[in-house]
């Protein structure tokens, strides 16, 4: 390296090595502390999961909607179905709700623990079944039946209803589709508790 | 004209709970209607009232779920005590404890029968008044 006689020559030839250095050292350390996050995303499923989705041929959070005769939008959404390992051609799905919903907006949901498609368009219901209506009925069994082309639900076995009035406790239940909304008919020795001075105050 | 008739029987507290037992009940979604059918019976503290069909009608929006009035139709028995009540109909106000019977209105208390167009039952204080043709029918053979 040449030498100079004055000291500003001798300064720059420093910094003239100097400064890469001190440039490359930044930039070198600028990739040592970048973010993580993005690089290197695997996929949400486990292997295992992967191996068990393919041997069950699992479908995970499938959704059904269709249009019923009256014009009610039936929609079914679940956790994930997986064809029944007894009778293969029917299909098992988790956690499922149901939505039926007129053209005014009167709605019905249906929740379930599971539901099993059976022979044409009826999907059994079982495990706290929950039925709730927009005008503020809720109906409880241990399983329901859904006609998911024509919208209807009935129970198969004993029901409690929480309706606005009171309490009601029947043998079977059927939801039909009436001229102008839904039908709740309870049927087989039903009874309604109502308790008069419920609400008297507000 | 009309006869006063003490239901001593009938006195109780109308906020007692009200069941209605039935073979069915259909509900209407829309409109909150509510049709109890096949020998209907409702029952609050000593009173039974029982009848063919019975409409369950609503004190404003019916998701409110307040009741204001039990229609009875298709043939109603009140029962209560060893007073008993037949009708072709009657309404039972709820709130106001009023049972209101029409139609062939034949009432029974203990030996005598009394019968006429319409019978008004006060719950609250246990009294009833006969109106239209008021007959009285005595017992006379012997027990």
């Amino acid at each position: 390296m040449a030498t100079f006689d004055n000291r500003h020559s001798r300064q720059v030839a420093l910094l003239k090595v100097a400064l890469p250095l001190i440039a490359l050292a930044i930039l070198s350390t600028l990739f040592l502390l970048a973010d993580r996050r993005g690089s290197g995303d695997r996929i949400p499923y486990s292997q295992l999961e992967l191996d068990r989705i393919v041997a069950e041929q699992r479908i995970s959070n499938p959704n059904y909607s269709g249009v019923t005769p009256e014009g009610d939008a039936v929609t079914l959404a679940s956790g994930s179905v997986r064809p029944d390992p007894e009778s293969p051609e029917e299909m098992i799905a988790s956690d499922l709700i149901g939505t039926i919903e007129t053209p005014k907006g009167e709605r019905i949901l249906l929740s379930a623990e599971t539901g099993s498609f059976r022979s044409g368009s009826d999907v059994n219901l079982t495990g706290d079944v929950r039925l709730r209506s927009s005008a503020g009925y809720r109906v409880e069994s241990d399983g329901m039946v859904l006609d998911a082309e024509t919208g209807t639900v009935s129970s198969d076995g004993a029901i409690t209803a929480i309706v606005p009035p009171g309490r009601i406790d029947a043998a079977a239940m059927t939801l039909t589709r009436g001229a102008d909304g839904f039908v709740l008919r309870f049927t087989g020795g039903t009874k309604l508790l109502y308790y008069p001075d419920a609400g008297k105050g507000d | 004209q009309e006869t006063a008739i003490d239901f001593g029987g009938l006195r109780q507290d109308t906020t007692q709970p009200v069941e209605v037992a039935s073979d069915a009940l259909e509900v209407n979604q829309s409109d909150g209607t509510a049709t109890f059918s096949g020998n209907v019976v409702v029952s609050q503290g000593a009173m039974r009232l029982s009848a063919g069909r019975i409409t369950a009608i609503y004190a404003g929006e019916a998701s409110a779920g307040r009741i204001r009035e039990l229609r009875a139709e298709e043939g109603v028995t009140l029962v209560a005590g060893e007073d008993a009540a037949e009708a072709q109909s009657a309404v039972y106000d709820i709130d106001e404890g009023s049972v209101v019977m029409t139609g062939d209105v034949l009432l029974t208390q203990g030996p005598t029968a009394l019968s006429s167009e319409r019978l008004v039952i006060d719950l609250v204080n246990g009294t009833g008044s006969l109106e239209g043709r008021v007959r009285t029918i005595f017992e006379t053979g012997e027990r």
